[in-house]
């Protein structure tokens, strides 16, 4: 298995959050009381990325993903919907492919 | 006729951050400003967050406090949030959590002391004028939780905070009059201040509740008590407690309001108002009553939702 550094970034755009945050394989990466956050480990892909926020009804954020120092990318906007939402995205060695999963 | 509220504050509040210290670690992680009819301040903390953004780590910071005018030190209107003169000291915060981060808690419990100094003037009667200077210490033991869990009908936090100063001001201003001549009365001449300065240890209590109405609701409400104790001590000659003489003691009640605006950009604006209420337990207000009432108006921007 190939170690490749993973990047994740969760960043509010409009509305108010309470938490936004991002759990990768089985360890928690980001936990932030609604302001950004990014961070950066070693994985051995595939793994699967869980990201997502509370907050109120409408407030939007960004969720980008990137291996770094590579194309692969991946970048969505979300919204929340009864104050929450999350994604689940499949982070497979060549590409990330999100699973629609709306709470 | 005076007005039913005597009191007007404006809380105004800011997290900032810019993306090159981020790159270090380091974060502006609070800036925020506080405004009322007497007092003010600007309150900056620049921390160093030794396990990026998981809440589980440690933030180690420094804390500086800039009073926005020169004040006397009083503490009956603002129950011991405003310092008499800047202050500097280091913020100690440990992070933690439990469950997912969308079903668990976030939290901090922050220690912040601080240190500072100031110079005094004041000129006894028939003598020179005279300079000293006078180091005052404050502390906060501060912590935060927020509870964001699916079962709770509520998404509810609960802040706790224990400050105490022990701040020097200058003693109370004296007005000289010039002798009185045959049917003229004495005139008051000028104001000085005539003794050394004094110290008003102060202990405050505050007790903030924060509960969104309901899952995804712009409107949350805040539930505030606040337990002030001020005095005095009573010789120059003794230590921090010694000698102390109770002078003030307050609580305060407030209700807060907030808004939480739901599609503004930059996100996380809050709005709240509340009234609040002083009873004076022991001692008066200002103006010399027993109750005072007041209305506070905060705004905060792109800081967290529920923190304080």
């Amino acid at each position: 298995m190939t170690e490749t550094k993973l990047k994740v970034t969760v960043e509010p755009i409009s509305g108010a959050f309470t938490v936004l945050g991002a759990e990768v394989g089985d360890r928690e990466w980001i936990r932030t009381p609604g302001t950004k956050g990014s961070r950066e480990r070693n994985v051995s892909p595939p793994v699967l990325a869980r990201v997502g926020g509370t907050g109120v009804t409408g407030a939007t954020y960004k969720v980008t993903m990137e291996y770094v120092g590579t194309r692969t990318k991946f970048e969505t906007t979300r919204s929340l919907e009864n104050g929450r939402d999350s994604i689940q995205v499949d982070c497979l060695p060549s590409e990330f492919k999100a699973r629609e999963e709306t709470q | 006729m005076k007005s039913a509220f005597s009191s007007l504050a404006l809380v105004v509040g800011l997290t900032a951050s810019s993306a090159q210290a981020e790159d270090f670690g380091l974060k502006v992680s609070q800036l925020e400003t506080k405004f009322s009819p007497k007092d003010g301040k600007v309150e900056a903390t620049v921390a160093y967050d030794t396990d990026g953004d998981t809440y589980t780590g440690y933030r180690l910071g420094l804390k500086a406090t800039i009073p926005t005018r020169d004040v006397d030190g009083s503490p009956q209107s603002s129950l011991g949030e405003f310092p008499n003169s800047w202050a500097l000291g280091p913020s100690l915060v440990k992070e933690y959590s439990f469950g997912p981060f969308d079903d668990g808690l976030i939290g901090w419990l922050e220690l912040a002391p601080q240190w500072s100094a100031k110079s005094f003037t004041y000129q006894p009667i028939g003598d020179t004028e005279r300079k000293t200077i006078r180091h005052s210490i404050i502390g906060y033991l501060r912590t935060v939780n927020f509870w964001n869990k699916k079962a709770l009908a509520f998404p509810m936090g609960v802040d706790v905070t224990a400050r105490y100063a022990q701040e020097w001001s200058d003693s109370p201003k004296v007005g000289l009059v010039t002798p009185a001549q045959g049917t003229q009365p004495g005139l008051v001449e000028k104001e000085q201040v005539l003794a050394s300065p004094t110290t008003i240890p102060a202990l405050t209590l505050r007790l903030h509740g924060f509960a969104q109405l309901g899952h995804g609701s712009s409107i949350a409400l805040g539930p505030t008590v606040t337990y002030m104790l001020s005095g005095k001590k009573t010789s120059d000659t003794c230590g921090v407690g010694c000698n102390f003489a109770l002078q003030t003691e307050i609580v305060r009640t407030e209700l807060w309001f907030y808004y939480l605006a739901p599609d503004v950009k930059p996100a996380n604006l809050r709005l709240g108002l509340t009234p609040f209420v002083d009873f004076y337990l022991k001692g008066e207000s200002p103006d010399k009553r027993a109750t005072d009432v007041g209305l506070m108006l905060q705004v905060k921007a792109s800081a967290p939702m529920f923190g304080y």
